[in-house]
């Protein structure tokens, strides 16, 4: 039993089991190295199981994980799959594991187990009546598997001590929300839970929501696309009253409405630890803007809102302004494709000079106009926080793409800027470039679809000699030709900075491109181009 | 990590130390600051270290003086820290030494709470067992191997998954 013995024992036997912990911790990443360390000795095995086994999702399709896995399911769930007539590995062979390793799991991302079972199944040899390619083998195929998954997950649920990241997909959060909802209740370790697309519908949230009323332990919960409705919103907002450990809270494609915000705004004046809310596509409306807009003052923790696609109008765009003024801690706010319209444009750029806290906005989509344009221009002209901005397709025009230009002049801090679909023209492209020569802050720049032509193309060719910061400018749809190109080219020869470059979709042959991909990596530093 | 009282320490201030068989060292006062046992032993000009000889003191005190100017670490970046096994030279160059003196470093820093100089030390063992056969492993450090062929063959099977990568 003993071989090689020595007589000199290693100092290395000597450091207590701390320290080897810390050792094997940095081999997490070198498996193979750890497996080796696995199987030196006894001592060490018992600190290396639990960190090899605490984050195996990626092998979760590997068909011998999946074995190992199936030996550890208890006599309830064996049973789930005797219709299926799948003969388990321990009913061939009773043996024991050697540690009860899945209590160690702590990730759990059920989707990658489809492919692992999937390999386990037909190296094992399953093979079914009917002709391999026909529906009802798919279908039948399909419900093996997901009834192998659901054993599974009950099993990681049931044995796992120490979860932490739990992802689950709908047809198993059907088979197995009772249990899940059972462990919640129970459990204080799981921190992130993920239950997108579940069709949980609103008493599927109620269940959640008491589980989170409860809990004292979950900081991340992802409930997109789940039709809650207003009374999952509602049950949820009532947990938010209570829980004090939510940080991050995902709602979007849910059909809240403006009463669900209601009631989750009313509860934000009460929260005080999410700082993470996206409410995208709930069609909480003009009501719905106005109710969080009101806990948007009282609130002190949020610094992320994201509220796309939610018919806010210009009167919710009006109450978020307001309460931009005194709200400090909000950073970054998201209100794409809301109908803001001029006037919900203009209270947003006039409450925003006075604001220093948000840094990330996106207007994206808002039938802004030149008038909101200027508005936003002036903004940029007044605020020193703003670093990121979004004001594709709202038909600035030249008009309001010539303010901007302007107040870039002005501006040091905004780094990115998003003024694709706007109508600028060759007028609006050569004002732009005239700032880019002057500003040093900006990275980013997106002016796609703007109808820039050859005088706008031109101009922006020109800046590039001066410009020193911008790393990545997108130019696509903007019927721009060979010679543009080939000034481009000229002046990035001298430009040492950009290293993105988006060209397609333009006036220029195909022969004529690949002349033009040519002369732009030679001597260039762009290390992206799309042309 | 601020205590907020003993940071105060000029350069000019030393302490001594003596190791468990009675060596004296003079060292700043700073690198004592710096370490919460250490700290914890100064009440006065002297402390006394039991459990590390002197032959060790002088390897840990050497590293904590070339170290002196190093920033403090945040706990909570554990995870970041372990991501990476990339080592200084000078470092690597002072680890460089006999295996058992080695694994007395690494005792000393976990004993004197050292974290950074404890990281280090395990980091380069981690690094002297990547890509070596179990057996490979035994023989560099000198380990028996007290598994039963048929535990150890069951051991594998039922982990192999990990090997492929």
């Amino acid at each position: 039993m003993y071989q090689n013995i020595s007589f000199f024992p290693s100092k290395m036997l000597s450091l207590p089991n701390e320290c080897l912990f810390e050792i094997f911790k940095y081999l997490r990443n070198y498996r193979k190295s750890l497996f080796s360390c696995l199987l030196v000795n006894r001592q060490w095995c018992r600190i290396i199981v639990p960190i090899l086994w605490s984050d195996p999702s990626i092998y979760f399709d590997d068909k011998r994980f999946i074995k190992i896995c199936l030996l550890s399911l208890n006599s309830d769930e064996q049973s789930n799959l005797i219709p299926y007539k799948i003969i388990l590995p321990n009913s061939k062979k009773k043996k024991n594991l050697l540690f009860k390793y899945t209590s160690y799991i702590t990730s759990i991302y059920c989707c990658y187990l489809n492919k692992g079972i999937e390999n386990w199944l037909n190296h094992e040899g399953y093979k079914f009546n009917g002709s391999r390619d026909s529906l009802i083998y798919f279908k039948k195929f399909e419900k093996i598997i997901d009834s192998i998954k659901t054993s599974l997950i009950s099993m990681f649920l049931r044995s796992s001590k120490k979860l932490k990241h739990l992802s689950i997909d709908k047809v198993i959060y059907d088979n197995i929300a009772g249990l899940l909802i059972d462990v919640l209740y129970k459990n204080s370790t799981i921190l992130s839970l993920n239950l997108y697309d579940d069709q949980l519908g609103p008493d599927g949230g109620k269940l959640l929501a008491g589980a989170l009323y409860n809990s004292t332990s979950i900081t991340h919960l992802d409930l997109r696309n789940n039709q809650l409705g207003f009374e999952g919103g509602k049950a949820l907002a009532k947990a938010l009253y209570k829980n004090s450990t939510l940080i991050n809270l995902n709602l979007g494609h849910n059909q809240l409405g403006p009463e669900g915000c209601k009631e989750l705004a009313k509860a934000l004046c009460k929260n005080f630890t999410l700082t993470s809310l996206d409410l995208s596509d709930n069609k909480i409306g003009v009501d719905g803007g106005i109710a969080l807009a009101e806990s948007l003052f009282v609130n002190t923790t949020l610094t992320s809102l994201n509220l796309y696609y939610n018919q806010l109008g210009s009167e919710g765009g009006k109450a978020l302004s307001d309460a931009l003024y005194m709200n400090n801690t909000l950073i970054s706010l998201n209100l794409y494709y809301n109908q803001l319209g001029i006037e919900g444009g203009k209270a947003l750029a006039r409450a925003l000079c006075k604001n220093t806290s948000l840094t990330s906005l996106n207007l994206a989509f808002n039938l802004l106009g030149p008038e909101g344009g200027k508005a936003l221009a002036e903004l940029l002209c007044n605020n020193t926080t703003l670093i990121f901005l979004n004001l594709s397709g709202n038909n600035i025009g030249f008009e309001g793409g010539k303010a901007l230009a302007e107040a870039l002049t002005i501006n040091n801090t905004l780094t990115s800027l998003h003024l694709d679909n706007n109508r600028l023209g060759f007028k609006g492209g050569k004002s732009l470039a005239e700032a880019l020569s002057v500003n040093s802050s900006l990275t980013f720049l997106n002016l796609s679809c703007n109808q820039l032509g050859s005088e706008g193309g031109k101009a922006l060719a020109e800046a590039l000699y001066a410009n020193t910061t911008l790393t990545s400018l997108s130019l696509y749809f903007n019927q721009l030709g060979f010679e543009e190109g080939k000034a481009l080219a000229k002046a990035l020869y001298k430009n040492t900075t950009l290293t993105t470059l988006n060209l397609c979709y333009n006036n220029i042959s195909s022969e004529k491109l690949k002349i033009l991909k040519n002369s732009l990596f030679i001597n260039t530093t762009l290390t992206s181009l799309i042309i | 990590m601020d205590n907020g009282t003993s940071n105060s320490a000029s350069e000019n201030e030393t302490i001594t130390l003596k190791s468990c068989d009675g060596i004296e060292f003079h060292i700043d006062a700073r690198i004592a600051n710096r370490y919460t046992l250490l700290n914890n032993w100064n009440g006065g000009e002297s402390a006394c270290i039991p459990n590390v000889n002197g032959k060790v003191l002088e390897k840990v005190l050497e590293w904590c003086e070339h170290h002196i100017n190093d920033p403090q670490l945040n706990c909570g970046d554990d995870d970041s820290r372990r991501r990476n096994t990339i080592i200084e030279e000078w470092d690597e160059n002072f680890l460089s030494c006999d295996q058992d003196m080695l694994f007395e470093i690494i005792l000393a820093a976990n004993y004197l709470e050292i974290k950074p100089l404890l990281d280090l030390g395990c980091k380069t063992v981690a690094n002297m067992m990547k890509s070596k056969s179990p057996e490979e492993i035994r023989s560099a450090f000198n380990i028996d191997n007290d598994y039963t062929p048929e535990e150890e063959e069951q051991f594998r099977k039922e982990n192999e998954w990990a090997e492929d990568y």
